[in-house]
């Protein structure tokens, strides 16, 4: 009878061990998919609208997006012109599993800061949240209009500092740089 | 009359091109030195506590922090090995002077994210905000008390589901790498 015991303890603890072993590591949720049509290298240009930003431009510029941290997050590295000023922008998307929608950071180099959520509806993306650029916050919403082939898109921002005046900050024209051809 | 006109325009005209040339460029600030202390490599090892988060158990990892976009934010970037295995994140950082506190967004490489706030008061950085983790969202507290030498601290995290009972989720220990000496 002890014999019998020891045994099924060992079976349950060899169990219970495989089972600890073979946990399976978490997965990106299928939603992060959505974003994948954007992974890859983007050239852009368009034109920065007189505003809060500035006396406003041509704006043009790349962008560099790859998945990061096992899929779970997306993130892009932009650098641009405007009006011949450079700058440099860093964007971290993801899934939020609790409100099922995608949050955006944006994080500028001259301090500003986008902090929002992006809806997808077909192939609109609509970025919504708050924008804080030279000690000032703003709403921000902007509207991402992907193009049937996923290879270009059009891109339309704008401000309001109190959510009902809403002024145009940039609109560009995207394009998905063509992967090199195989040897 | 005519020729006092003209110089007059040049004259205004160089000014004007010079101040526009002159336009200072945006400075983070000064707020965000706060944040220097952590620049560097360091190391770290603990403990997780068993909880809603996991079994618990010992972990150690490394985390190298750096001013990015013009020093507006920092970054941080860890590995760690703990109960569950290898874990990588990102953190970034960013003073809002808007609001008078530091954003602090943490990326996990499970998906988990916290999103929040980063206080700073003598020697004590403390983060609160939401954390999302495995499908459910935690209120979270982590409190980084620096040590007089800033060049080590404790770090302990707290989590909550109503923001009335904190349980420990982990304490650690950390100690910043000491530059190699000059050659």
């Amino acid at each position: 009878m002890r014999r019998i015991t020891i045994l099924l303890f060992l079976s349950v603890f060899c169990f219970a061990t495989a089972m600890q072993a073979q946990a399976p590591a978490p997965k990106p949720d299928p939603e992060m998919k959505k974003l994948h049509v954007f992974v890859g290298h983007w050239t852009f240009e368009g034109e920065q609208k007189p505003g809060p930003l500035g006396p406003g431009g041509k704006f043009t510029g790349e962008d560099n997006c790859q998945m990061i941290l096992g899929g779970f997050f997306y993130q892009c590295q932009l650098t641009g012109k405007v009006a011949e000023q450079e700058m440099r922008l860093l964007e971290i998307d993801g899934y939020d599993s609790v409100n099922k929608n995608f949050f955006s950071e944006f994080y500028l180099d001259d301090g500003s800061r986008f902090s929002g959520v992006i809806t997808i509806t077909g192939s609109t993306w609509t970025y919504a949240g708050k924008f804080v650029t030279a000690g000032k916050q703003y709403q921000y919403k902007a509207t991402l209009i992907a193009a049937p082939d996923s290879a270009s898109f059009t891109y339309k921002d704008q401000l309001s500092p109190d959510g009902k005046t809403w002024t145009p900050l940039y609109e560009e024209n995207w394009t998905k740089a063509q992967p090199a051809p195989k040897k | 009359m005519q020729r006092i006109s003209v110089l007059l325009f040049v004259l205004f005209f160089c000014f004007a091109t010079a101040m526009q040339a002159q336009a200072p460029t945006p400075k983070p600030d000064p707020e965000v030195k706060k944040l220097h202390v952590f620049l560097g490599h360091w190391t770290y090892e603990g403990e997780y506590k068993p909880g809603p988060l996991g079994p618990g158990g010992k972990f150690a990892g490394e985390d190298d922090g750096q001013m990015i976009l013009g020093g507006f934010f920092f970054q941080a970037r860890w590995t760690e090995k703990g109960p569950t295995g290898e874990g990588r994140g990102l953190e970034l950082d960013g003073y809002d002077p808007v609001n008078k506190n530091f954003s602090s967004e943490l990326y996990f490489d499970d998906g988990s994210r916290f999103s929040g706030v980063l206080t700073v008061a003598g020697n004590t950085f403390t983060y609160e905000g939401k954390m999302v983790m495995a499908g459910k969202q935690y209120q979270f507290k982590g409190t980084f008390v620096l040590a007089p030498d800033l060049a080590s601290g404790t770090y302990k995290t707290e989590i909550s589901l109503d923001g009335k009972t904190w349980t420990t989720s982990g304490e650690s220990k950390w100690t910043k790498a000491k530059p190699a000496p000059k050659k």
